[in-house]
Order: structure tokens, then sequence, then C-alpha cells
């Protein structure tokens, strides 16, 4: 039941990576989990080591309205994972054009999955304002909004505050409340990351779930397309990828049912 | 226009039927050829072409009367290659020496990743993979039993596994693609006791702990920290500085 967005003003800031690693970790914790990619990169397929030539997907088939189940992967790792699948840009525009003329083409699925109460559903949304976005938002139980310990990511603090990217006006003003922030690839040993971290630190409060120290072991966990908990689970940022996910599953409140073995269903 | 022997033969070699020419007012004098095959535009055709393209403009030089030029001359002709209505012989050509080259690339290759050659020596007894492009990779864990899985029990559909549960490790990984091999995987950083999260709060809810650590905290607001950057305090000028000076010297705004 519960649907976690990763989301994020700004691209480049490694919601996919945070997304995948995050679903990863909870799996460890015996939820079932569901990885959803809404991204046209269709990047999120990688993490979860399924084939470079693996192009077919949920989102990009949408507008010919596709059984979801037909189309959902069980990866090695014991996480379920629908891709968004190979587009082009006419695709996009198609989908694009789609989704604003009838929403209820990705909302109607996403009512089914939502219908499963043992199952985390994990959300990877493009970067800044989309149509994906307004329509999970709504639903979601948490929107965790990804930024780098950089300036121009703190530049854009006040569109987190306000939940601007998420929409407008109410909906905008609903989804404030859900919204937390992770923080990304800090460098301890950089003056500017650290003044960022703190000022975020220091402005978001409460609202800040997470913060990620950067750790090469992730970058080629990525490339060997594995998961940092399996190539570095000592490291400091696996530490604090578990303490991120100790902070959803808080978040969350009421735990879903639990399984006891990793990979079992 | 005087070139266009020249100009045809740049079109054949290059095999680019889009090149289009404009009548500019002149009498068409081949307005309804064929859309030419890809394969007919071989230099020899085009000669062949112009030389009785030529004799054609001969014929029409001895009428008296030309017809009146219609509107859509001056559209954009096809594949049609008009020519002025002016006497004029095309200069003596040597043959063409190759045959026309073929059509252009297709623009959708199949990429071509290359492979480590340690995993094309897989033993012949193993089981052939179906037809992909990337090497399997060898197995490396038992498979785990795993039940059909299913999301929802009212709706028992079974999913699809992404491999067939043996390997753990992907057939393909991007690392493949960039031919790099860890030979030492690097040594991740030993994590301190409290994560980084906490550390960040407790660096800002007390500053004088702050000091104490070995990573001195930053207490001064990020405004301060972007404006050292761009110059505006005091502070040593960056180097960018120095490249930064010649051209604002030398612009005539």
């Amino acid at each position: 039941m519960p649907l976690i967005c990763f989301a994020s003003p700004k691209g480049g800031v490694g919601k996919t990576t945070l997304a995948a690693n995050v679903a990863d970790a909870l799996q460890r914790r015996g939820r079932r989990v569901l990885a959803i990619d809404f991204d046209a990169q269709n990047a999120l397929r990688l993490h979860f080591a399924l084939p470079i030539t693996d192009t077919s997907g949920f989102m990009s088939q949408l507008p010919q309205r596709p059984d979801w189940r037909t189309l959902v992967r069980r990866t090695s790792s014991g996480v379920f994972l629908l891709p968004h699948g190979a587009t082009d840009v006419r695709g996009a525009l198609n989908l694009a054009q789609a989704l604003d003329r009838e929403p209820e083409l990705l909302a109607a699925p996403m009512r089914e999955i939502l219908a499963d109460p043992n199952l985390v559903v994990i959300a990877d949304t493009p970067p800044g304002a989309s149509h994906a976005l307004s329509i999970l938002a709504p639903m979601s139980n948490m929107v965790c909004a990804v930024l780098l310990a950089d300036a121009t990511s703190a530049a854009l603090v006040p569109e987190i505050s306000n939940g601007s990217f998420l929409g407008g006006g109410t909906i905008a003003n609903l989804m404030a409340g859900r919204l937390r922030v992770i923080l990304n690839g800090i460098e301890p040993k950089s003056r500017l990351s650290r003044a960022v971290s703190e000022m975020l630190t220091r402005h978001l409060g409460p609202r800040l779930l997470g913060a990620i120290c950067r750790e090469e072991m992730m970058a080629e966990a990525v490339a060997a397309q594995r998961f940092l908990l399996d190539v570095a689970p000592g490291s400091q940022a696996a530490l604090d990828l578990q303490e991120t996910t100790t902070a959803i599953e808080a978040a969350l409140g009421a735990a879903p049912e639990l399984f006891a073995a990793r990979g079992a269903m | 226009m005087a070139n266009e022997p020249d100009v045809a033969r740049v079109a054949a070699a290059f095999n680019a039927p889009g090149l289009r020419y404009r009548s500019f007012g002149n009498m068409p004098v081949r307005t309804d050829a064929p859309r030419r095959e890809a394969s007919s535009q071989s230099p020899e055709v085009v000669l062949r072409e112009l030389r009785s393209t030529s004799a054609a403009v001969r014929l029409a030089e001895g009428e008296a009367s030309l017809p009146p030029r219609a509107s859509a001359a001056m559209d954009v002709e096809g594949d049609t290659v008009t020519f002025p209505a002016s006497g004029f012989t095309p200069a003596p050509v040597a043959p063409a020496p190759a045959p026309p080259p073929p059509a252009m690339a297709p623009l959708h290759v199949a990429p071509t990743f290359p492979v480590q050659p340690a995993v094309a020596a897989a033993p012949p007894s193993a089981p052939i993979p179906p037809p992909s492009f990337f090497p399997p990779a060898p197995v490396t864990a038992a498979p785990l039993p795993m039940p059909a899985p299913t999301l929802d029990a009212g709706l028992a559909v079974p999913l699809p596994l992404v491999a067939p549960a043996g390997p753990a490790v992907p057939e393909f990984t991007l690392l493949n693609s960039i031919q790099a091999a860890l030979e030492s995987p690097p040594v991740a950083a030993r994590p301190t006791p409290e994560g980084t999260l906490a550390r960040l709060r407790q660096q800002v809810a007390s500053p004088a702990g702050a000091v104490q650590s070995a990573d001195p905290a930053v207490t001064f607001p990020l405004g301060e920290a972007i404006r050292s950057m761009a110059g505006a305090s005091p502070s040593p000028a960056p180097p960018n500085d120095t490249f930064g000076a010649a051209p604002r010297s030398s612009s005539p705004f």
C-alpha cells in the first residue's frame, strides 16, 4: 500500500540510485517491494541488472493501456520492477499528451497496484514537474525530494519548501506536509558541501529525512549493476542508506506485513 | 548556374536525391522525370542523362516561342534536375572509375560493445544461451527455491522472472561496456559511529562540539560562501580572473 515517490526539482541528484538502493534495503528487511520507473531515461532497470537490451516497459506502452501485471519483472534481488521502457521523442510526446488528456490512464493502474496492502511501492519520477509526479503525489504516502549538497540544489530549497514542483495551489499545500528531503552526495572534506549541508539541516529541520555521504563505492556499485549493501555494506554511505531506510519505515507508520525470508513471496 | 554538370556529379557521387534546384523562371527542360532509384544515380547514368538533356535543350532552342511559365515552376522540384534553356554542352568528363557507393549507412546500427575475451571462452558443455547480444556471465550462485511470485493473491498472475533463477550476477554489466575491471576494489571509507545526518544535526545543534571534531564545521551562511566564490569578497581572486581580464579589456562593449 505505501507509495514512496523519489522526486526532485533538479536532475542528476541520484534519485534513481537512491530509489533502487532504498528498495533493495527495504526488501532486505523483509518487505515486498515494487519499484516503478516513471523516468523516460529508463535507467532504473539497470540498477536491477536487467539486460540493457531489454527495453520493454510500462510507461512507454501506457497510451496503449497495457496490463501492468504482464510487465512486472522479478529481479534477482527479489524486488519487483516495472521498467519504464524505451521511448523516443514521439513516444514521450504522445505519453505526455495522453496523460494530460486522461490522467486516469495512469491513476487507474496505480490504484490497482496500491490495493495490495503488503506491497511497498517505490516510484522513481523524472526530474522537475511532470505529469507522472502530479498524478502520483496525491496517492503517495511520502515524497522524498533528493538534493545534492551543492549551491544549485540549495537554491531550489524554496521550491522544496512550498512544494511547487509537485503541483500548484491546494495540491502543493497538501503535499508539502508529505515532503521529505534526502541530501545526497555529501562530501565531508568539501567546504562548500559542508556549508550547504549545514544550511539545509538548519533550514529543513525534521523534514530532512536522510543524508548520504558521497562514496566512491556507490558509483562502482552502479557500474557493476549491484547494490551498495552488496558491494560495501560496511561503508559510510551504506550506514547512511540504512539510516535513511529506517527513517522512511518510521515515517510510514504502521509497518505492513513482514516477510521473513529474503526473496520469498 | 554554369556548373550544373559539376553539381550533378557531386549529387550523384553523394547519392543525394535531396539536392534540389529552383528553375528561377527558366523553362523546365525535364519536369516529369520519374523518381529515380538509388542505384540509377551512378555517375554513368547521370552523364547519360546530361547528354540527352543537352540534346533536348538544343531542340528547344529551335522553337520560336516558349510556353508560358507556370507558377509552379518556382516551387521546389523533386529529384528533377532542371537546366536553364540556354545552349550548353556538357564538358567532357572522364568516366566514373568506380561503381556508385552503397547507400548511406543505416541510421539504426546495432550497438557493438566490446566484450572481454574471458567471457567468450565459455566451456563447450555450458548450455547454449538464447540468442543474446551479450555473453552470459558465469553462474556463481545456486538458485534459490522461490515459489511462484504473485503481487496479489486475488489477481494470481504469475510474474515473469528476469533471469532464470540461477545467476546472481547479471550477464552484462555496465563495467563490461566500458571495459573496466576492478583489479583491486577500493577500500570503502570507514564509517563513523553515527551517520552523516546525525553528525550534521550535531554540528548544527552545538557548534562548539563541531570545533572539536576532525572536520571543522562551516558556520557562515551559504550566501557568504557563494559570494566568496564569485569574487565579491576581498578574498584572493580566483585564477580564472586572469583569463577573464583580457577579454574585458579588449572588448568594444
